[in-house]
């Protein structure tokens, strides 16, 4: 799509103008029943950056692949003199004072940014609904969730609204609602791109990455944004990408595939959904593949291992979220009740903040707190270790491994709302690639019919650490034509 | 069956982290933490009983962590002032708060 795209805006096809124009009407039609973003930007200022391209073209000056190009950006990362509301309403009012790492590398490539994308609030949740300006629905059936946390990025390009988007990925908030919405998202190795003022939800969790309808795109993006930031010291010296788009071949004749049979096994996953899976494995060991089953024994303590670390460096990430130098004050507000400073803290984060990002709060703070932390966090940070060992041994034997990316297709609105513990049950398949911190990507393995609806169905591949480019190839190869 | 946490321990944990709950929320807080706990017991039979060094970065190899030197970066007069724009009560360059000081 983006290289389409390319072509046009270079051969005087169409023009960039005309391209975003044509991306902001389909906003303006769908964005009302989708509720994709949180603010759209005004359609002059974004014709004009992208007239200043053409003008480029006609005088025959050469411009980059990205050029022109339209994206959406989830609302958690910052673009300078804009909003940044991370879907909360206490950060309705915040702008950014700096472009986060991300956006500066798709400023100096030439990309436009047509807004901000909904989700749920400061990245919490797996279902879009927790946003403070409402929920996101599924295009394929807006009675279901888009699935989140990255909910306005995936359905905005799912509907066609933007070619590409980014979003991030704690815990699968971009392979989820990819899986969810049948488009591709990618989370890279942790350390490979930068999070400079993006908000953190849990440190050493985090990674931002693209969403778009086809692999290529998710590279050409990744490479765009990937590589080490010295104001980011958990990126990696050597983890820019500077590889060819033409290497994305994905043979897989000879490359063997881990097949890790408690996946397939486990409660609740959706039988359609196993089997759209296994058909692709089948597909894959057809085109030459070796097929090898693999074990994960600690693959059963990932979820709680998870919940449990991010809960705890949520509290910990969340507690600057206090309405003092940035965000909603109580004590700006009429009638205000704080008397003294430490009211403020606790009226102003009591209301500015939604039920599931206090509940993390809570959980968080229980876990870190005194007579807690050695049985909980401690203990999980250790288990965490164990689960990256599994890996390590796993990718000994095989290239990559295939997983469902949910165990089931995107659920109705509402369904898990009043169940906590069931919403994260949601994130069983995705959260392993964050805990082991190994690059993971989402690709569509095909449709199930659910009460006369078409619902699409992901599965992930998840690689070897720094692998990314790799499993990007592999990726394209598992696209369905 | 004991629970996992009580009420009262999510009301002090809620004081810990500066959030306030009225009675219903705190009860239904209860009932969500419970359950959340009780899954995560599952972890403690998990065996960690080997020594096992935590290290994120393991996994970096050949690669190496980034660090930066120790000097003196500024912002810039630009980001400054969009910085002091947010504060929600902003006097000249200072951000006011209230007094942590009870009046007499």
């Amino acid at each position: 799509m983006i290289k389409e795209l390319h072509k046009k805006i270079k051969s005087g096809e169409k023009t960039s103008e005309e391209i975003c124009q044509e991306y902001l009407k389909i906003i303006d039609n769908k964005n009302a029943e989708l509720n994709a973003f949180i603010e759209v930007y005004n359609q002059e200022d974004v014709l004009a950056q992208a007239r200043k391209v053409d003008e480029k073209v006609k005088k025959g000056e050469k411009i980059k692949l990205l050029e022109g190009i339209p994206c959406a950006l989830k609302d958690i990362i910052n673009l300078q003199g804009k909003k940044t509301t991370a879907g909360s309403k206490m950060m309705q009012d915040y702008i950014a004072p700096e472009d986060a790492e991300v956006v500066r590398r798709l400023k100096k490539e030439g990309v436009i940014f047509l807004g901000k994308t909904n989700m749920d609030e400061f990245a919490m949740g797996a279902s879009g609904e927790n946003s403070a300006f409402g929920s996101t629905k599924n295009p394929h059936d807006t009675t279901r969730v888009p699935g989140g946390s990255s909910s306005g990025s995936v359905v905005a390009v799912a509907s066609g609204m933007v070619p590409f988007a980014l979003g991030t990925d704690t815990g699968g908030s971009i392979r989820q609602p990819s899986g969810f919405c049948g488009v591709v998202g990618m989370k890279p190795t942790y350390g490979r791109v930068s999070r400079r003022n993006v908000f953190p939800m849990a440190t050493s969790y985090d990674q931002v990455g693209p969403i778009a309808e086809k692999v290529e795109d998710v590279a050409i993006i990744l490479r765009a944004i990937a590589g080490e930031d010295k104001q980011d010291n958990t990126t990696v010296v050597g983890s820019n990408l500077n590889n060819k788009l033409e290497e994305l071949t994905g043979d897989l004749k000879g490359i063997k595939i881990g097949y890790v049979k408690e996946f397939f096994e486990k409660e609740g996953l959706d039988e359609d959904v196993r089997d759209l899976v296994k058909e692709r494995i089948d597909w894959a060991e057809k085109q030459g593949a070796e097929i090898k089953e693999i074990e994960l024994p600690n693959f059963k303590y990932s979820l709680a291992t998870y919940y449990l670390m991010i809960t705890s460096e949520v509290s910990s990430n969340m507690a600057r979220i206090d309405g003092m130098r940035f965000g909603f004050n109580e004590a700006g507000k009429e009638n205000s009740e704080s008397k003294n400073l430490l009211d403020v803290y606790k009226k102003s984060r009591s209301i500015g903040l939604g039920e599931e990002v206090k509940r993390r709060i809570i959980l968080g703070t229980y876990a870190l707190s005194a007579g807690y932390y050695d049985a909980y966090y401690k203990k999980a940070q250790a288990v965490r270790e164990l689960i990256k060992d599994d890996l390590r041994k796993a990718f000994e034997k095989v290239d990559f491994i295939i997983a469902p990316t949910s165990p089931t297709p995107a659920f109705k609105l509402g369904d898990k709302t009043e169940d906590p513990l069931a919403m994260y049950l949601a994130d069983i398949y995705t959260v392993t690639a964050n805990v082991a911190m190994v690059p993971a990507i989402a690709v569509p393995a095909g449709k199930v019919k659910r009460e006369r609806k078409e619902l699409p169905v992901g599965m992930q591949l998840l690689g070897k650490w720094w692998d990314d480019w790799k499993l990007l190839g592999w990726a394209k190869r598992f696209e369905i034509k | 069956m004991t629970k996992n946490i009580t009420k009262e321990e999510v009301e002090y944990t809620a004081e810990l982290a500066r959030l306030e709950f009225s009675d219903e929320e705190l009860n239904k807080l209860a009932g969500n933490l419970d359950d959340i706990l009780g899954y995560f017991k599952d972890l403690g039979e998990a065996d960690t009983s080997r020594d096992i060094r935590i290290n994120h970065y393991d996994f970096i190899g050949e690669k190496k962590n980034h660090f930066r030197e120790d000097t003196l970066e500024t912002i810039g007069d630009e980001v400054e002032e969009a910085i002091k724009n947010n504060f929600p009560f902003r006097q000249g360059d200072l951000l006011a708060v209230k007094s942590v000081l009870k009046k007499k």
